[in-house]
């Protein structure tokens, strides 16, 4: 099980690494500069690191509220320390409800 | 990735996400605003990430979660490359003199704790 548990978590970590290496690249085009591979596995660890610490942060802050389903509400729960980080996160959580509101016109605004 | 499509109209009213795996032969160069919004994280790669490190496999995720963690990691990771360049710059990212600047691994570990910190 352990043995097939490690290649899944290779694989994640693999998905994980090409799409950060894709937000580098388009960060990287924004400034003019680039990044060396090295500098993109490392930086695919952190996010790996990010992802274990926020995964847990969310489970046990839907649990609190006694629900079993991770909402907006937790997510926008993660950035209660940094008060920009929460505007950016709840005009996404404003938008996402606004397209649902509307979702039968197919219109949408940028 | 989703394939280069012709028309900017068919870009313009279809907002759907491509959940499909990208092949590695997809390279696509972001040439409006349109296109970049769209570089993310794919919602079902984020949904099996978090799954994978959740203690109680009862939990579950609504779409609009996974998609305002996609933003936060998103943020979280861009963030990282302009504070890079910004700290080897001297507190400018958007320095004239970036051409040909190699982002090494020192200089990621130089903005990680406080990275960590902010999010």
């Amino acid at each position: 099980m352990s043995a097939a548990d490690d290649t899944d978590q290779e694989r994640l970590k693999s998905a994980l690494w090409y799409h950060v290496g894709k937000l580098v690249d388009e960060a990287c085009m924004n400034l003019n500069v680039n990044a060396t591979p090295q500098f993109i596995g490392s930086l695919t660890e952190l996010a790996w690191v990010q992802f274990d610490n926020i995964a847990k942060d969310l489970e046990n802050f839907a649990k609190h509220a006694n629900r079993s389903t991770i909402s907006t509400a937790d997510v926008l729960l993660l950035a209660r320390k940094n008060p920009d980080l929460h505007g950016l996160l709840q005009k996404v959580v404003d938008e996402e409800a606004a397209a649902r509101a509307e979702k039968s016109s197919s219109k949408s605004k940028r | 990735m989703p394939p280069k499509r012709p028309s900017k109209a068919t870009e313009e009213d279809s907002s759907n996400r491509r959940p499909r795996e990208p092949t590695n032969a997809a390279r696509d160069e972001p040439d409006n605003e349109q296109e970049e919004r769209k570089l993310t994280i794919p919602p079902e790669l984020l949904a099996k990430l978090l799954k994978n490190f959740m203690e109680d496999e009862g939990t579950k995720i609504s779409g609009a979660a996974t998609k305002t963690v996609g933003k936060y990691m998103h943020l979280f990771l861009t963030e990282a490359v302009y504070r890079a360049v910004s700290n080897r710059r001297d507190g400018d990212p958007w320095s004239r003199t970036n051409a040909g600047l190699m982002l090494e691994v020192e200089d990621l570990e130089k903005i990680t704790p406080q990275l960590l910190l902010d999010f």
